[in-house]
């Protein structure tokens, strides 16, 4: 079987036997039912919804692609990477039939799938919890849209993963990977107040790549943005690669 | 006698000066070396630069007549290795990890696992998780993990490190085992001197990142002399 292959499903195998990932389900199930709640509440007391819950994916999608989702991928890719090279879990992969650029985009495949799985678990417990409510009808008429949008929203994620693995390659820790790259997208939040003109070529400016696909949508930006995207996981993919081939097992 | 390992002119440097240098050897088929050396003497970086832990600066290892830095892959399915500490994901069972690393191996039979876990004490722990072991079972699974695939060449670092005197005397046996009727070899370094005496065939003696002097067991036990004041005597000499 090919190499790549196996390593991912190992990888796969062990992000899934992750505590991490079981609790972050539990985060977008809380999240979805406090909506739905919250909602429901609104209903209630008020005669009309707070959202209306056809659009409550999206809301959910929203709210777990700014914080949530983002923390896994970096807390998931510092396991990955920094965390397996301080506690020398790795050793036991890096001494196998599989070269370590293999390894490395084993690696980075697994999260994409864990990323996949995260978000199209979401997906099915948002939408469920929006057919508790009146306009059922509504919410089919948009299923399409928002599960376009949730598919699409793999792709920004597995940007910050591809960055995430670049920074771990520095760390020795998955905390300090977390550090960095809460630090960074800080850094890269506040640089619009320097100067405008920056923006377009800050990898943050393109997280939300996935609401193209609600609204209106315009091809060419969403080309365009797709490009940065694309140059930017290529760049750090490439330079991720790069250091994890030359790291030495201390 | 075929060569499974050729170590030539091999050397690694750290940022901080030390390291190996000018290393040479080889390994026949069945064949058990032993690394003897004062800490920091440079055995594990040889070990590593050996299963492609480290990069090496300059120097040729061949597995089996393959060239590690050309052909990584082939290479290394070839050797089975325990460097340090033992590697595993703590929060998998036994059996699991033992899985993980069976998936790399298409050519070997499935029930291997259970074979290794027989051989290492281990079957009645299988589905226990990993973190939970004491560094004792630690060392048996990493020893499970090291000949799952049957290997040509074991690399063994301090492999009795945390076994108890009945693991310990389990595992010479293995070694002896594997090594006399599969035709195995063995890279063993240890600081226990008498383990590498009992053990092995021929020793490579380690000062400073340098092979000082190499011996045979039994030219050095035949002549009356202690491998033990041996050792002392060439370390001191040098």
């Amino acid at each position: 079987m090919n190499r790549i292959m196996i390593g991912t499903m190992n990888e796969t195998y062990k992000i899934f036997s992750k505590k991490k990932f079981v609790i972050l389900f539990l985060i977008s199930l809380v999240v979805t039912a406090l909506s739905t709640i919250m909602n429901l509440l609104t209903v209630r007391n008020l005669g009309a919804p707070l959202i209306n819950n056809a659009n409550l994916p999206i809301t959910v999608l929203n709210f777990m692609s700014t914080i949530t989702i983002p923390l896994f991928i970096i807390m998931i890719t510092g396991d990955m990477f920094a965390g397996e090279f301080s506690d020398k879990s790795i050793v036991m992969f890096l001494v196998r039939p599989i070269t370590r650029n293999k390894l490395y985009i084993s690696k980075i495949l697994a999260i994409g799938i864990s990323i996949i799985c995260v978000l199209l678990g979401t997906f099915a417990i948002s939408f469920m919890a929006s057919l508790i409510g009146s306009n059922v009808r509504e919410c089919f008429s948009n299923l399409p849209t928002n599960l376009s949008a949730y598919i699409s929203a793999t792709i920004p994620m597995m940007l910050i993963a591809i960055i995430a693995a670049f920074v771990s390659q520095f760390t020795k820790s998955s905390s300090f990977t977390l550090v960095i790259m809460i630090l960074g997208s800080i850094l890269m939040s506040s640089m619009p107040i320097i100067s405008s003109q920056i923006v377009p070529f800050l990898p943050t400016t393109y997280l939300n790549w996935y609401q193209n696909f609600y609204g209106k949508f315009n091809l060419l930006t969403t080309i365009n943005e797709l490009s940065y995207i694309l140059a930017y996981g290529i760049i750090f993919m490439f330079g991720g690669a790069y250091l994890f081939q030359q790291k030495d097992m201390g | 006698m075929n060569r499974v390992l050729e170590v030539k002119e091999l050397k690694k440097i750290y940022k901080n000066g030390r390291g190996v240098s000018d290393i040479s050897f080889d390994i026949g088929q069945g064949e058990v070396i032993g690394l003897l050396g004062p800490n920091g003497s440079g055995k594990t970086t040889i070990m590593k630069s050996i299963t492609g832990l480290l990069r090496v600066d300059k120097g040729e290892i061949n597995i089996c007549g393959i060239n590690v830095s050309d052909d990584f892959e082939v290479a290394i399915i070839n050797v089975g290795c325990l460097i340090e500490t033992p590697s595993f994901i703590g929060n998998l069972s036994c059996y699991n990890n033992l899985k993980m690393v069976s998936k790399y191996y298409s050519n070997i039979e499935f029930d291997r696992i259970d074979q290794v876990l027989n051989m290492t004490g281990l079957s009645k722990y299988k589905n226990d998780k990993v973190k939970n072991f004491s560094l004792g079972m630690k060392q048996r699974l990493a020893i499970a993990m090291a000949i799952y695939q049957k290997p040509k060449l074991i690399i063994l670092d301090e492999p009795a490190n945390g076994l108890d005197i009945e693991g310990a005397k389990e595992l010479r046996k293995l070694i002896s085992m594997l090594s006399k009727e599969f035709m195995i070899s063995f890279l063993i370094s240890s600081h226990q001197i008498f383990e590498i005496e009992m053990l092995c065939d021929k020793i490579l003696i380690i000062r400073d990142g340098k092979i000082i002097d190499t011996c045979i067991v039994n030219n050095v036990t035949s002549s009356n002399m202690s491998l033990e004041d041996y050792f002392m005597e060439r370390i001191n000499l040098n």
